[in-house]
């Protein structure tokens, strides 16, 4: 089946793109908590309006992206996508987790 | 509460495949071999939903640790736990990625990616162990709910 095979090329793409996303805040949507309002890509509140989240909106960003990459990838003849080795289906988030944890370094260090 | 039972559900049977997948046993002899005896296929599906049900509820709480917890902590200076928090919810998104290509590797047309299939059952399965440890521990820095 066609569909089977963007399944490990979005678990591939997303943490590719989940990175960058977080790193540079790049959210479809933001939430603010107190005021329970949503905003489009990204929204910085005034202080009293408390702080917020961009996070549903990176899980977003990386998941339409990788959505685009696997449905493209179906496009593709299957021996083109039958080469890409499997292991990237888990190698790709363990380096994603290693960035990361670099990236977070300050709030263990502080 | 339910999404307590539902991470205590997940991590059992996360717990169950990743052992039977890491030291497989043939005779079940003793209790932890008979922990260790089951079929991992029969757990993907319910593994797959469990953490879904678990994610999207830790999604529906999570604005009341922002808001809460978080500045709570913040206040305090307790910049460890928040950070650990913060890897928490980026290993949420990772497991949420894998969760395609874990369904796919334990398909029986993919018995040639046994490596795939365990290297990606162990790591969903630490995944939810390092979230539900986070979780707690938070929780009872100041409750979330």
């Amino acid at each position: 089946m066609r569909w089977m095979r963007a399944l490990p090329i979005w678990t591939i793409a997303f943490p590719i793109l989940y990175v960058p996303t977080m790193y540079f805040n790049w959210p479809v949507f933001t939430y603010v908590p107190q005021t329970h309002r949503f905003y489009w890509l990204l929204f910085l509140p005034p202080k009293a309006d408390g702080p917020g989240m961009f996070y549903y909106g990176w899980v977003l960003t990386a998941g339409f992206g990788a959505a685009m990459v696997a449905f493209l990838a179906t496009l593709l003849p299957e021996p083109s996508t039958r080469r890409i080795w499997s292991g990237l289906t888990w190698v790709v988030p363990l380096g994603a987790v290693c960035v990361l944890l670099y990236i977070l370094r300050p709030w263990f260090t502080q | 509460m339910i999404h307590m039972l539902a991470a205590v559900s997940l991590i059992g049977a996360v717990t169950h495949q990743a052992l039977s997948v890491i030291a497989p046993a043939s005779r079940p002899e003793s209790f932890f071999a008979r922990y260790r005896a089951v079929k991992g296929e029969g757990y993907v599906n319910a593994i797959v939903v469990l953490y879904l049900l678990t994610a999207a509820l830790g999604l529906i709480i999570y604005p009341n640790y922002r808001v809460g917890a978080r500045l709570f902590m913040e206040q305090l200076h307790d910049f460890k736990r928040v950070g650990s928090f913060e890897l928490k919810e980026h290993l949420i998104a990772m497991g949420l990625c894998m969760l395609p290509a874990y369904w796919w590797a334990w398909q029986p047309a993919q018995k040639e990616n046994a490596g795939t299939r365990r290297a990606l059952t162990i790591g969903l399965a630490l995944i939810v162990w390092y979230a539900f440890l986070v979780g707690h521990f938070l929780n009872n820095t100041q409750g979330i709910t």
